[in-house]
């Protein structure tokens, strides 16, 4: 009966014209819907909520200064977001040296029992996940940020990232198999 | 090495997940990939569990919005003078306009009232006394004044001013302390909350009222607005005036004069209504949170608690898992369509629920809001069913503007 719909629907398109015509509630609106996917990305890429808090900052900031200066989108508002945030975090970390492709080996399956493993992940507190997510290259959390996190569809997140959807495929499943293999590693230096 | 019929099968899990299905719906889809997918979308979940409590983000987006708006403001393209003069004069002109404004006709001009000629030469000497730095402040109440004046001796004319707005019953509201009347369609009312600031357009009638033409947020109110109905107007140390059409009646400037609305018959208890000559019986309205007609105000009633929407959320499940109905939530945050409620939309609840969408024994993170409800049953089969109705929303059919490079385009 009630179903949830995410931000991006065209109702968007005209809260962004209100906006630009300079209504502030139409902006605080925007601010309102799209803060929460915003912050939740950024945060899980950082280790500091205080950090946090400043990159989505200059991310609205940007929105809003854009807004004003009739640059900003006129569609695909979550799309243009998550670029700028992209763009945030890029600059705050400086030159990202890419992380090789991959230094840990492909994870296969080796036993068909993994009732163990899952239970071991339910045990894990976000605090630990995140930590292992930050041990990815920069694009692997954000594609596994994205799709699994703010469950974005594979060419929006293509879009965002700037790849094809077949790099898209391939980054989100070496990205699963290398988080698990980090959180295996840290189950044996917990119980070691 | 892994193959690509293992790698599409995962992506093809990750949408489906996206779109409310389970892991096991999705391994069912899948039988020769059974256990290497259950780890990997185990695993992927994890992502989810990771973000932040609904308590720290909330916490985030209010320490972050004065941010956003004073960069907004800043950002403003400079505010247009008020009637009847446009900044296309520039500093220079206006410092002119004020010499010549001091020799001669300023004097002349400060008793003037909207509507007499030499009205405009004062709001001339203003603008040009702000461009150097004087106080709007002092000005605005000024408007006010000469708004009551023009209402009490029955002109008809434009007017413009601002205030804050602390009251409203119906269609009569209480801005700047003068009783103003916003009829359905006025531009920028719907906009409008009470505790905010607005400039505010209007006309007066020979009949004493003042009719709202256009509405205008200058400043939001700082705090949401009190959700007791109150029966009194603003506490009464404020002045106000007595606004009748009874041609003999003389301004009372006391401190504690009765406010009247000729066109609100309902008595209250707290001040005796005044009734001069042949004025109709005036009395104080009835002031409530909801209006009868006009906007609706979302409030906070004593107790509850707000709560941003996580995906996987419904109205029904939030309803049920804090006590309340839906229709409940829908009216105290004056929403007037449940299917459109959006992941991060914040709205206020009788308690703060479980987090949405946990498989039936699965904890939930360490980090959730109060962390003191493991492993309660979730409604999932029936979420779950309804979710795959928004499928085109989700980003499945939104690829019609995804590839658009507009990102940069300048016109208008």
């Amino acid at each position: 009966m009630i179903v949830i719909v995410l931000p991006d629907i065209p109702v968007e398109d005209r809260l962004l014209a209100q906006a630009r015509q300079g209504d502030q509630d139409a902006v605080m609106k925007i601010y309102n819907s799209y803060f929460p996917p915003i912050y939740n990305f950024i945060r899980l890429r950082v280790d500091d909520p205080t950090l946090a808090e400043d990159l989505t900052s200059e991310v609205f900031i940007k929105l809003v200064t854009a807004l004003r200066g009739r640059s900003a989108p006129r569609h695909s508002l979550r799309g243009w977001l998550f670029q700028v945030a992209r763009n945030v975090l890029r600059d705050h970390f400086g030159q990202m040296r890419r992380l090789s492709t991959q230094a840990l080996d492909e994870w296969l399956p080796d036993s068909p029992d993994s009732d163990p493993e899952l239970h071991f992940m339910r045990t894990l507190s976000s605090d630990l996940i995140r930590r292992a997510l930050r041990s990815l290259s920069p694009d692997q959390q954000e594609v596994l940020i994205l799709r699994f996190g703010q469950m974005l569809s594979l060419q929006e997140t293509a879009d965002i990232m700037g790849k094809q959807v077949g790099a898209i495929k391939s980054i989100q499943f070496r990205a699963v198999g290398a988080l698990r293999q980090i959180l295996s590693q840290m189950q044996v230096e917990r119980n070691g | 090495m892994a193959d690509h019929d293992l790698i599409n099968a995962f992506n093809d899990c990750i949408d489906r997940l996206a779109g409310g299905q389970t892991v096991d719906d999705c391994l069912r889809a899948y039988p020769q990939h059974t256990s290497a997918l259950r780890v990997l979308l185990e695993t992927g979940r994890l992502v989810q569990r990771a973000r932040p409590s609904s308590i720290e983000l909330a916490q985030a987006q209010e320490r972050i919005r004065g941010r956003v708006l004073d960069a907004w403001h800043t950002a403003a393209v400079p505010a247009r003078a008020p009637y009847p003069l446009r900044p296309l004069l520039g500093l220079a002109a206006s410092l002119v306009l004020l010499f010549a404004a001091l020799l001669g006709s300023a004097v002349a001009s400060q008793n003037s009232l909207p509507g007499d000629s030499l009205y405009g030469i004062k709001r001339l000497a203003e603008t040009a006394q702000m461009a150097l730095g004087a106080d709007p402040a002092a000005f605005e109440a000024r408007r006010r004044d000469e708004i009551r004046q023009v209402l009490q001796i029955g002109r008809a004319v434009d007017v413009d001013f601002s205030g804050e707005w602390t009251a409203a019953s119906g269609e009569d509201w209480l801005v700047g302390d003068l009783p103003l009347r916003v009829l359905a369609g006025v531009p920028g009312a719907e906009t409008a909350r009470l505790g905010d600031t607005l400039n505010i357009r209007a006309y007066t009638t020979t009949q004493g009222g003042l009719i709202a033409r256009r509405i205008e947020v200058v400043k939001p109110g700082l705090l949401p607005p009190t959700p007791t109905p109150t029966l009194t107007a603003p506490p009464t140390a404020t002045p106000t005036m007595t606004v009748t059409i009874a041609p003999t009646v003389t301004p009372t400037a006391a401190a504690t004069a009765t406010l009247t609305l000729t066109s609100t018959p309902t008595a209250t208890p707290t001040t005796a209504p005044t009734s001069t000559g042949t004025a109709s019986p005036t009395s104080l309205p009835q002031l409530t949170q909801t209006p009868t007609s006009g906007v609706c105000q979302r409030f906070q009633p004593p107790g509850w608690v707000e709560y941003a929407i996580q995906p996987g959320d419904t109205l029904s499940r939030l309803a049920a898992a804090t006590g309340t109905t839906v229709q409940e939530i829908m009216r105290i945050n004056c929403l007037t369509n449940p299917r459109l409620v959006v992941a991060g939309q914040r709205v206020y609840l009788p308690s703060l629920p479980p987090p949405p969408a946990l498989s039936p024994g699965e904890t939930p993170p360490s980090g959730s809001p109060g962390g003191t409800q493991p492993g309660a049953p979730q409604d999932q089969g029936n979420d779950n069913a309804n979710d795959n109705d928004d499928d085109d929303s989700r980003g499945k059919n939104d690829n019609s503007d995804d590839n658009e490079d507009d990102d940069n385009d300048n016109d208008d």
